[in-house]
């Protein structure tokens, strides 16, 4: 075969399906096994969140008259109670489904704000810059020398919340690093032959951040709006166990091992399957968003 | 260097300003009448009155914030409402232990992440590779009161090989160490990794390669030496990410430091001590961002800021 031949059925098998690296961000999702994995989680979560009622067991609340021993302990896994029950014989497995509920809507909304938030401020600062930008940096520092959790709790303890109040608290906190990424890449994007093209054609501000740089900063939203929902569920489980999270009779995750701590060594059932919800949703929201930033950006798409 | 580390220093003076107009203004809209809660429950409007002007509460907003500061200065952090002792000396006897749980959680991640991150860069694209990425994302992933409580039932309940919580000896500073520093030490593996591929990817380690050098020899005595710094130099920053999760392994385990007194008086609505370790913790914070800042030039010659 002469050297051209072998050229072109190089190119020929470059372009089969193949051995071609993956083009579109989807198709290079697909091949990672790991957001795969994740993304069934989350699809599971979902489902449970949304179809509590229909497939629980039992009512989460109800306090079972055969749901603790002849000694009044919880009852281990296996049996009727498929996950074992808590301390006052309710059914730990419907508290599960029910409890993925709040951690999905708390762990959603609560990022859905920072990402609100962080874009807002990013892109005002990053696209004025001059003073405004200088302010909104120092404004970072000051955001990220406060210990995040320490705040939120001070926050969540004294304001008694809601779900909704807790969900803004840690949107609150945790929406300084989509601020920085977004200001950072606004600024280098403000700077691009394309803004001063939409500029010179008579293009408002307001316009020009709408119609002409939202559209770059997509993929770094879509990103984010995924990776931050790991850190917020876990947010929302860290204030839920400590007390100050969603309310008791409402079944979160965090929650339901506060409740359990002081009988944990009798019945660590409780604190184990719990735990392993809240490690497994935060665990796949992280996957996928990193998946996503792998796919959505073409430099690291091919990868070794 | 000397204006980078004299600019450096302001920017964290001004941080520290808008810390304690923050924690002012916090303390200045929270519901709870600071007054009310020195004089107890039960006490007169009378003497509500006399501690408020006595507090200086009934001054205007930009007096009282003066003066807030100018104790802060003196180091007088104000009078816990609880337990009627300075904040200052209530901290200052706490400190000690997070800093003794901060500096076994640092040894830990590095310990943890620092092996595993080389591993997962030399076999690049392997199954360890794998293997190691994702029980980084799972350390960040796993909510530490559950694996705390968890390390407690196994090691200590279990195999009776830890203290079941409490503060003293080595063994006691274990459990709360490894619970604490398991995400960092998910993110050092992650760091680790990506700075090797890249450090491995360069000429140099190339050239020591052809010239025979033993694989082990290129790893640890070339590539491993430059791509440790920018990995070691982020330590500073634990402190950080630290602050929030000694409130939750602290209470766990019941270690006396700072995260445990924050939660107990954010029980008690204890304003001033809740602000006490929240100023504190941004001091350490700002301390350990700038150590960062600083160690890395020092550290790496090839890093010059002008």
């Amino acid at each position: 075969m002469s050297p051209g031949a072998e050229a072109v059925a190089v190119t020929r098998a470059t372009v089969s399906e193949k051995v071609s690296v993956p083009r579109t961000p989807w198709s290079r999702l697909r091949r990672d096994p790991a957001a795969l994995v994740g993304l069934g989680v989350i699809a599971g979560v979902v489902c449970a969140a949304l179809l509590a009622p229909l497939i629980a067991p039992a009512d989460p609340a109800f306090q079972h008259p055969d749901g603790l021993s002849a000694d009044g302990r919880p009852l281990p896994p296996g049996g009727r109670f498929l996950l074992g029950t808590d301390l006052l014989g309710r059914d730990l497995l419907s508290r599960l489904l029910y409890g993925a509920r709040v951690s999905l809507l708390v762990g959603v909304v609560a990022n859905g704000a920072a990402v609100g938030i962080g874009t807002l401020l990013g892109v005002t600062a990053g696209y004025v810059r001059g003073w405004v930008g200088v302010l909104f940096m120092r404004f970072l520092d000051l955001m990220m020398a406060f210990p995040a959790l320490v705040l939120a709790i001070a926050l969540a303890a004294i304001l008694r919340p809601s779900l909704w109040i807790v969900a803004l608290v840690i949107g609150l906190v945790n929406w300084v690093w989509v601020g920085r990424v977004v200001y950072g890449q606004t600024l280098s994007l403000a700077q691009q032959e394309f803004v001063e093209a939409a500029r010179a054609l008579g293009a408002g501000s307001g316009r020009v951040l709408a119609r002409h740089l939202l559209p770059h900063l997509l993929p770094t939203l879509l990103v984010w709006g995924t990776l931050g929902i790991s850190t917020t569920v876990l947010f929302e489980a860290s204030l839920s166990f400590l007390g100050v999270g969603v309310r008791p009779p409402t079944p979160s995750w965090g929650g339901i091992i506060n409740e359990s701590q002081s009988y944990f060594l009798d019945a660590p059932w409780l604190v184990a399957f719990p735990g392993l919800a809240i490690l497994f949703t935060s665990l796949s929201f992280n996957l996928v968003g990193e998946a996503l930033r792998d796919a959505l950006d073409p430099r690291r798409g091919a990868r070794a | 260097m000397i204006r980078y580390l004299a600019g450096r220093l302001a920017q964290s003076c001004v941080v520290l300003v808008g810390v304690s107009l923050l924690t002012f203004l916090l303390l200045y809209v929270l519901p709870a009448d600071p007054a009310r809660m020195v004089a107890g429950r039960s006490a007169n409007p009378d003497v509500v009155a006399a501690i408020r002007r006595e507090l200086g509460l009934d001054r205007p907003l930009p007096e009282r914030y003066a003066h807030y500061v100018s104790r802060l200065l003196r180091g007088d952090l104000g009078r816990s409402y609880v337990q009627k002792v300075d904040v200052a000396d209530l901290v200052g006897s706490r400190l000690g232990a997070t800093a003794q749980l901060m500096a076994a959680g640092i040894v830990f991640e590095l310990l943890l992440g620092l092996p595993a991150g080389i591993a997962a860069a030399v076999r690049r694209g392997s199954a360890v590779d794998r293997l190691v990425m994702v029980a980084a994302f799972a350390g960040a992933s796993a909510p530490q009161f559950a694996v705390g409580l968890l390390l407690l039932y196994v090691l200590s309940f279990r195999f009776g090989w830890f203290p079941l919580g409490g503060y003293g000896t080595w063994q006691h500073v274990v459990l709360p160490a490894v619970t604490l520093g398991l995400a960092g030490g998910g993110w050092y593996a992650r760091v680790m990794r990506s700075a090797l591929v890249e450090v491995l990817d360069q000429d140099y380690v190339r050239t020591g390669r052809a010239k025979g050098l033993t694989p082990r020899r290129v790893l640890f005595r070339h590539a491993l030496q430059n791509a440790l710094i920018p990995v070691v130099s982020m330590v500073g920053l634990d402190v950080g990410t630290f602050m929030g999760g000694v409130v939750v392994v602290e209470s766990v385990f019941g270690w006396p430091g700072i995260g445990q007194l924050a939660w107990q008086a954010i029980q008690m609505v204890d304003v001033p001590v809740i602000l006490g370790v929240v100023l504190t913790s941004a001091l350490a914070i700002l301390a350990g961002n700038l150590l960062a800042d600083l160690c890395y030039p020092f550290l790496d010659p090839r890093v010059r800021y002008g």
